[in-house]
């Protein structure tokens, strides 16, 4: 430790206190010694760097606090926020043409980790986090949880810092479980059995919504596959979403929403599921903890403060709720790494992320879920923060497989979730989708 | 000097073209970061048995058709309407013609909202009228008849201009003799409107099918392709195999194909109107 201390105070503190025989040597050294000297917020001013955002909440409370990393280090901000699908698309497009100028952009390792981190898109991260020439002396990363650190970790590379930890869970409205007389489930056979319960057609509540549109529903079905005992890859890495689990799986997911959810399902994403709990016509819904914030903004929701949140229910496969988290990355091929690496520290910084918490993000750093402006804020309840601790103490970041051509294989199974939602024959379906998967496994070895 | 348009026009479009053509022909996909590799016409065969091409040019010509059946006559209908002298005319044909001002993604994403199930006020006000609440986007059987809607909500107004403009410079006297002659409304209407006006409705249909063929933000924006693949379209297939699938050769080999099916309807409409009108100087 003492000698990192030293390199903290810095090389123009060791030139005065040197002596005369360091002295002799100082004007060689002086433009290295410059660059590499004592950490400073202000190095790169007047330097332009450009982030691509993902625009949901994570990111948007990310992009109000840029002004204030603007006047900290007078480096400016070009930043782009596009719609997830949108998002990834440019990412891709961008980097794969070779000549982008994103510096920053925000990842989600169980969506593009496997594939950016094989295509070499990810700068690592380490050396920069280790070098205190380069790191501000008080961030602090033993403040940030080991399962913080391994959800922007892919194949064993720092890829990301991270702004956010999540996961997915058990919404429930309240005032709709205590009306039917049912208490929140705690297995997958009390939550269909609930939905059951819940479901009221002619007033239109419905017991259950979840995402329904093809490729944007596997996150959340992936919860259902797991914990009934079903897997996406096997330990050779063949596919195996026609196993008798999955397919049981695949058909719980469509009885649940073609008998107790609303109409029109299969073409429901979060936003529906959300308006949906949010509009009081949704009692159950399993989705991200992200969005705590938006259903406890009373300006917009109906069901502020009525809400509680309860881990995903386990099943005969276990407790395997999908955990994640939002990270800022840079991209090997910026031009302007230490500028960008000022960036992503200040987004992981405890400033940073206590304005995030405090708009509803579960925090990776300990001080934060420990500082008392975060426990009074009123929208994250108790169960909240509980169900999340628990989420991140057992989850999986498997919410998608973890394969190169992921929004390919996602469309597969995507199909075969249609098909369950339509109450279509999902043997053949699963089968089909088997095939398909393992045959963009085959394209993609190259 | 003709050679920075010629050099432009080559940069522009020709090379894009050739270079499509030339990815069509190999084996590319983008995100196994392989480079291209020669396969001659394999991509070709492989679009020929493939399930999901076949299936999305249904889609296409079904969404095409049902929305010409439905804009041609219902623009030609908005034509006459507004061709005639009333108060407000000058208001009327203005109203007429802001759906197709405004930008396709913001429609569509208002009329998810409207068509939302649950939420929508389509459904609300539908059940107002004893009617059954329906799953517009979400049901395969329902999703291109309601694209359908939107697009002519849109479109239908560029027919009825396109209309407005014949009308225009139809000569008086056809109406006169023919009244004269004791002809009723309707066959005035069908012995000497439509008569003058069918080069113009062939090229407004012509207008609206190459669109149609080729609609891409407004089913992105509202169903992806979905529910499913039920509103997957050509242009949105190939969208899937490029952005999605990363599968370069092969989405290129579609666009080709792509663009001789749509190259192939002007013609045979071209065709169609120039056989119409010289059989219309004939008579």
């Amino acid at each position: 430790m003492g000698n990192e201390s030293i390199r903290n105070i810095g090389v123009r503190r060791r030139v005065v206190l040197g002596g005369a025989g360091a002295l002799a040597v100082i004007p060689a050294l002086a433009p290295l010694a410059r660059a590499q000297g004592a950490f400073d917020w202000r190095r790169h001013a007047g330097t332009t760097i450009r982030l691509l955002a993902n625009r949901i909440p994570p990111g948007d409370l990310l992009l109000k606090q840029i002004p204030e990393f603007e006047a900290k280090t007078g480096i400016k901000v070009n930043v782009q926020s596009l719609p997830e699908e949108q998002f990834r698309q440019r990412i891709v497009v961008e980097m794969t043409a070779g000549n982008s100028d994103i510096d920053v952009f925000m990842t989600l390792i169980g969506n593009e980790g496997t594939k950016f981190l094989k295509a070499g898109w990810y700068e690592p991260v380490k050396p920069y986090l280790d070098n205190p020439t380069l790191t501000a002396s008080d961030f602090d990363a033993a403040d940030i949880g080991q399962g913080a650190w391994d959800s922007q970790t892919v194949f064993g590379t720092l890829i990301a810092t991270p702004i956010e930890v999540g996961g997915h869970c058990l919404m429930a409205n309240k005032t709709l479980l205590q009306q039917a007389g049912v208490a929140p489930p705690r297995t997958l056979d009390e939550m269909e059995a609930a939905a059951r319960k819940l479901t009221d057609r002619s007033k239109e509540i419905y017991g259950v919504s979840l995402r329904g549109r093809r490729g944007q529903a596997v996150g959340i079905f992936s919860n259902f596959l797991h914990n009934m005992g079903g897997a996406w890859l096997d330990k050779n890495e063949n596919p195996t979403i026609n196993t008798p689990e999955a397919i049981a799986a695949f058909e719980m997911y469509g009885r649940l929403l073609r008998e107790y959810g609303p109409p029109g399902s299969t073409n429901h994403t979060f936003s529906e599921v959300n308006a949906l709990l949010m509009a009081g016509k949704a009692a159950l819904v399993v989705e991200g903890t992200v969005f705590a914030g938006f259903y406890e903004d009373a300006s917009k929701s109906r069901v502020a403060g009525q809400i509680g949140y309860h881990p995903m229910p386990p099943g005969p496969g276990g407790d395997h709720p999908v955990v994640n988290g939002w990270g800022v990355a840079m991209y090997s091929g910026s031009k302007k790494k230490q500028a960008a690496w000022h960036f992503m520290q200040w987004s992981s910084s405890r400033e940073t992320l206590l304005g995030l918490a405090m708009g509803g993000q579960g925090s990776p750093r300990a001080s934060v879920w420990n500082d008392s402006r975060f426990k009074s804020a009123s929208n994250s309840p108790p169960d909240w923060r509980e169900t999340l601790l628990h989420t991140v103490k057992v989850g999986t970041p498997l919410f998608a497989p973890p394969v190169i051509p992921v929004l390919e294989v996602r469309d597969y199974i995507g199909d075969v979730i249609v098909e369950a939602i339509g109450g279509g024959n999902v043997r053949a379906a699963a089968n089909r989708a088997n095939e398909q998967f393992k045959k963009a496994l085959a394209e993609n070895k190259g | 000097m003709p050679a920075p348009a010629v050099a432009a026009l080559l940069a522009l479009m020709v090379f894009p073209l050739v270079y499509t053509v030339w990815l069509s022909l190999n084996r590319w996909i983008v995100s196994a970061q392989a480079r291209p590799s020669f396969v001659g016409l394999a991509n070709y065969v492989q679009l020929a048995h493939d399930p999901s091409f076949w299936h999305a040019l249904g889609r296409t010509l079904l969404f095409c058709a049902f929305g010409l059946a439905l804009q041609v006559p219902l623009g030609l209908g908005l034509a006459l309407l507004v061709h005639r002298e009333f108060r407000g005319r000058g208001v009327a044909r203005t109203l007429l013609l802001l759906p197709m001002m405004a930008t396709p993604a913001a429609i569509a994403l208002v009329w998810s909202m409207m068509l939302e199930p649950s939420l929508g006020v389509l459904n609300y006000a539908l059940s107002l009228l004893g009617v059954a609440k329906r799953a517009w986007l979400a049901d395969p059987a329902l999703v291109i008849p309601a694209l359908v809607v939107v697009d002519t909500w849109q479109w239908c107004p560029l027919i009825a201009l396109f209309c407005l403009a014949g009308l225009a410079v139809i000569p008086a006297e056809p109406y006169e003799a023919a009244r004269i002659d004791g002809a009723t409304a309707w066959q005035q209407f069908r012995y000497v409107t439509l008569p003058f006006l069918r080069p113009i409705l062939v090229v407004a249909a012509m207008f609206r099918a190459i669109d149609s063929l080729k609609t891409f933000d407004l089913i992105y924006v509202m169903t992806q392709g979905g529910p499913g693949r039920a509103s997957e379209t050509l242009n949105l297939f190939g969208f899937h195999l490029a952005f999605h699938y990363f599968n370069m050769g092969y989405a290129s080999a579609f666009l080709v194909v792509f663009l001789a099916l749509v190259l192939g309807a002007s013609l045979a409409l071209i065709a169609l109107r120039e056989r119409r009108s010289a059989t219309a100087y004939v008579a």
